[in-house]
């Protein structure tokens, strides 16, 4: 797993709850917390990480990535801005997913281990979506997505209608993209 | 407090360190995002470079280039145009990752005039220099509807330059406008660097493919065979008609030294009969940069004509013709130019060509030459009489004769028709040339077997030598010819030397016939007319025409002297006319009882006798029955039906016929069966010789009861003296002509000797009476 994920949930928790939270959260995980954006760790530390987070929240696992999704979009779209200008929507945003990951990632991290989507059009404004990965971190997909439909402003319904964790050979989402709400756009992405 | 302030100092430092962290990672990123371009790019180029290297195809290696461009530079669309005949048009190479948008894009774009510089891929071959829109800005771009339905906003062009020209344009369509990066423009000018190099390769090989088509059709189809070797005497170059023509495998090895290819063409069993000799004769001829041409006779005895030629490189390169069947249409046509089909001797050409060779040795070296010129003497009875086919026979006999008699030194030809001459060399004459003439007349004179028949011809022939008689080609061959006609007019089967009076001899027959065609035209000729008188009555019956030629220089001349010149230019018929018409007109005038004679030449029958005659005499006046014409046996000699069916048709007009000169010549009685004359004329010679024949009375009698009793009249000519009158006018009814009775007068002379004909005619019969005692009788009656 790349660091910049690590700092990004560092930014994330540390936000909401205070800087001592993290710490702790690296402790109780027994993990040595040196992340740099510019390397990469071991996934068992990762997932260790999140199983902490989730015992100390409160919260089901996959309910703390899709928080974590959602909550890291600003930030992503706040450092690296060209990969949301140059998708005028959230359906023409989805789509460069793959462009980012292994154009832009890669660009910085050779090396990287990047998913793969496969996109499939549905009827018009749906869009089908098919993840494949060993981490299984749909519900962080789930996240992205929502963060994503934050930052243009718009609805987004997400069916989860295959999971790998039920035993499928890979995520099915079905996205219905709605038209954006007028002047949310702004703010949702302060928010 | 101081644990507080303690900890809000850690924070700080903290953050700081936090700061320090993340500007380090910003830093290192913007170092590995340019690292990883720069790769991107690197590798691009090296995938460009290594396509170019394996030689894949042009349209692979701009899609290649098309699609690096657009993936590292994020753009989305890119196209190439090429430059062809000064104008541009799509390589139909497009790259994008949407397949609606390129088709959308490859649609507008046709439908624009690309070399137009008012369009971005005309304005940037016309510029040399990249031009990057914003649609949005630029009014003038025609493509905006289709970007825009494409999502596209930025249009860039980049030229592909090779060798300081541009061969192409680029062009590239992005979803932003497009902003100048450096990095970017010298990545394209890279690329498109490399684009160039592989379009300009891959159309000098395509060239290069082109011509060497080019040649091999053009080496397939020549008719000759080619072959190249370069400086080192190796083979370069060879077409398939080379081992065609000497029966070689046709893939013989470039590279092969010419001591290979010798040896080859040694081996088939085809090549030249000194194939190693003509191999270093190549060479040589190569090395001292000429040209030449040779002909060489193969082992199979074909000939071969070889043109060689030295290439500014050392090589050289050779064509190789086989000429055999062109050497042998040229030397049957120098036989047939040279040589007489019929008999296969030289012909005139030939023989006027090694005459005058032998005329210019002669000026060197001295000696002598004799010409003979020989005419067969009855070739033309031959000819008619048996056919041509044994015409032919009889000169093939002739020139196997003539053949026969010469020394392989002199010469023999034929001439035309029944010419022949020889050319004698290296002899001593006269002696030689005369001796030769004999053998020759000797040999001829023997007979020759013509089919069935055997037939003698000997001839006649003619020397002239030289220097003696002339050292000009023509002038040797016309003193030969006079020397000929000598020969001839000698009698025939003689020969005889020029001489110089037969020149001059010529040269007055020359100008008598110029004499003739004036006098003819100033009316020098006229007829004189001398009386026939009817031994019955003894009164004149009428009087033959006779032609006389009065010259302003030589007088009167006799009609013996320039009849038969006249016969031979082609002037009788003229002088034929001019008589009869005149005779008819005089005759015209005459009491009607008399009548006139007019002689006709045998030549007269060849143009329209028959019409002549009529116009004569419808001109005149003339009544027909008082027109008799004399014609000589000679025309029924020809005997053709022609002649006898004129001769008809003119005595079916009224007008008589007589056979004049009966007795000489042939006089077969046969002339008289084939044509109802109305009177035969005797000849004069049985009325001189009536005094010293005895036979000549009896024969005039005979003929005269002949032609009686086939209801003939008939004449005596040459009656000079009483006596002749005496015995031939015994009462047999003959006429008589001849000087006893008057000498040929002119026209105007006639109405004095008609006037006091009677007179004249009893003085006559009184000298007859006188001279012997007078038969009396019924010859008398009608005094």
């Amino acid at each position: 797993m790349k660091g910049i994920i690590f700092n990004l949930l560092e930014d994330v928790v540390s936000d909401v709850h205070g800087p001592a939270t993290w710490d702790l959260l690296l402790l109780e995980a027994g993990v040595s917390g040196a992340y740099s954006s510019l390397g990469s760790y071991p996934d068992e530390e990762w997932a260790g990480v999140v199983k902490t987070a989730s015992a100390k929240l409160g919260m089901p696992e996959a309910d703390v990535l899709r928080w974590f999704g959602r909550a890291a979009m600003p930030r992503l779209a706040q450092g690296y801005p060209h990969y949301f200008t140059s998708a005028p929507n959230l359906r023409a945003f989805v789509l460069t997913l793959n462009q980012i990951m292994h154009g832009e990632v890669r660009k910085l991290y050779p090396g990287a281990v990047c998913p793969y989507f496969d996109f499939g059009a549905l009827e018009s404004g749906t869009l089908e979506m098919v993840y494949r990965s060993p981490r299984r971190l749909c519900a962080l997909v789930e996240g992205f997505v929502q963060g994503a439909a934050d930052h243009y402003a718009e609805q987004v319904a997400l069916t989860h209608k295959a999971c790998m964790h039920h035993g499928a050979p890979a995520c099915v989402f079905r996205l219905e993209c709605a038209a954006p709400v007028a002047g949310q756009r702004a703010g949702s992405a302060a928010a | 407090m101081e644990m507080f302030e303690e900890v809000a100092r850690l924070e700080r430092r903290l953050a700081r360190e936090r700061d320090a962290r993340r500007q380090a990672e910003a830093i290192a990123e913007r170092g590995l995002h340019e690292l990883y371009l720069s790769q991107q790019r690197i590798e691009l180029l090296q995938r460009l470079a290594s396509a170019a290297v394996d030689g894949s195809p042009l349209a692979e290696i701009v899609g290649l280039a098309l699609s690096g461009l657009c993936t590292l530079c994020g753009w989305q669309l890119g196209h190439l145009f090429l430059v062809e005949d000064g104008a541009l048009r799509s390589a139909e190479v497009w790259h994008g990752s949407n397949g609606g948008t390129v088709e959308r894009m490859r649609q507008a774009t046709r439908e624009m005039d690309p070399t137009s510089p008012t369009h971005l891929p005309g304005r940037v071959a016309a510029s040399a220099a990249p031009a990057l829109i914003n649609i949005e800005e630029d009014r003038h771009f025609v493509r905006t509807a289709a970007m825009n339905a494409c999502g596209l906003r930025g249009a860039a062009g980049f030229p592909v330059h090779c060798r300081g020209r541009v061969i192409g344009v680029a062009e590239l369509f992005s979803p932003d406008p497009f902003v100048p990066d450096t990095a970017q423009l010298l990545l394209v000018a890279q690329v498109l660097s490399k684009v160039g190099m592989v379009i300009e390769r891959q159309k000098a090989e395509q060239d290069l493919l082109t011509a060497k088509r080019q040649l091999d059709a053009a080496l397939a189809n020549m008719s000759q065979s080619l072959v190249m070797f370069d400086a080192s005497g190796r083979l370069s170059v060879c077409n398939a008609r080379f081992a065609e023509l000497y029966g070689l495998r046709a893939d013989l090895p470039a590279g092969s030294t010419l001591e290979e290819v010798l040896s080859c063409l040694a081996s088939s069993g085809t090549g030249p009969e000194e194939a190693a000799k003509f191999g270093a004769l190549r060479r040589l001829v190569s090395t001292a940069g000429h040209r030449s041409y040779d002909v060489a006779t193969l082992t199979d005895g074909r000939v071969v004509g070889i043109s060689h030629r030295p290439m500014a490189d050392g090589g050289w390169v050779e064509t190789h013709e086989d000429i055999t069947e062109t050497r042998r249409v040229q030397a049957r046509l120098t036989q047939l130019a040279h040589f007489d089909g019929l008999t296969g001797l030289p012909n005139r050409l030939l023989f006027q060509d090694r005459l005058t060779h032998a005329l210019a040795r002669l000026g060197r070296d001295g000696g002598a030459i004799g010409l003979l010129c020989l005419d067969l003497d009855r070739f033309k009875e031959v000819n008619d009489t048996l056919g041509h086919k044994a015409g032919d026979d009889l000169l093939r006999q002739v020139a196997a004769r003539l053949s026969g008699c010469v020394r392989d030194s002199d010469m023999v030809a034929r001439l035309g028709g029944d010419e022949f001459a020889i050319l004698q060399t290296g002899a001593t004459q006269p002696a030689s040339a005369a001796e030769l003439a004999q053998r020759v007349l000797t040999e001829l004179e023997r007979p020759y077997d013509i089919g069935s028949h055997r037939v003698v011809a000997g001839g006649s022939i003619g020397i002239a030598l030289a220097p003696r008689d002339g050292l000009d080609v023509d002038i040797l061959m016309r003193n030969a010819d006079l020397a000929m006609y000598r020969a001839k007019a000698n009698g025939r089967a003689g020969f005889a030397l020029f001489e110089p009076s037969m020149h001059e001899a010529m040269q007055a027959r020359v100008a008598m016939e110029a004499d003739l065609r004036r006098g003819l035209s100033r009316e020098e000729f006229q007829p004189f007319y001398q009386p026939i008188i009817d031994t019955r009555t003894y009164t004149i019956s009428g009087f033959e025409a006779l032609l006389r030629w009065h010259h302003p220089e030589r007088g009167l001349v006799p009609p013996d002297d320039f009849i038969p010149l006249a016969e031979e230019i082609g002037l009788i018929g003229a002088l034929g006319r001019m008589v009869l018409r005149r005779a008819c007109r005089d005759a015209a005038g005459w009491p009607a009882a008399v009548s006139v004679s007019v002689n006709i030449s045998p030549l007269q029958f060849r143009g329209n006798l028959l019409d002549e005659v009529k116009a004569a005499l419808e001109d005149t006046g003339l009544k027909p029955q008082r027109l008799e014409l004399e014609i000589t046996e000679t025309v029924l000699l020809a005997n053709s039906d022609a002649t006898l069916a004129t001769l008809r048709e003119i005595k079916a007009l009224g007008v008589r016929i007589a056979m004049d000169d009966f007795g000489t010549g042939y006089s077969s009685l046969s002339y008289l069966r084939q044509f109802p004359f109305d009177r035969v004329k005797i000849d004069r010679s049985f009325v001189k010789e009536l005094g010293q024949r005895a036979d000549s009375a009896a024969i005039v009698r005979a003929v005269v009861n002949l032609c009686h009793s086939l209801g003939m009249a008939t004449t005596a000519e040459g009656v000079e003296t009483a006596w002749q009158l005496a015995k031939i006018a015994d009462g047999s009814g003959v006429s008589v002509q001849g000087y006893l009775f008057g000498k040929p007068r002119p026209s105007a002379d006639v109405p004095s000797i008609l006037a006091k004909s009677q007179y004249d005619i009893d003085c006559v019969l009184r000298d007859v009476q006188a001279d012997e005692a007078y038969p009396g009788g019924g010859g008398g009656g009608g005094r």
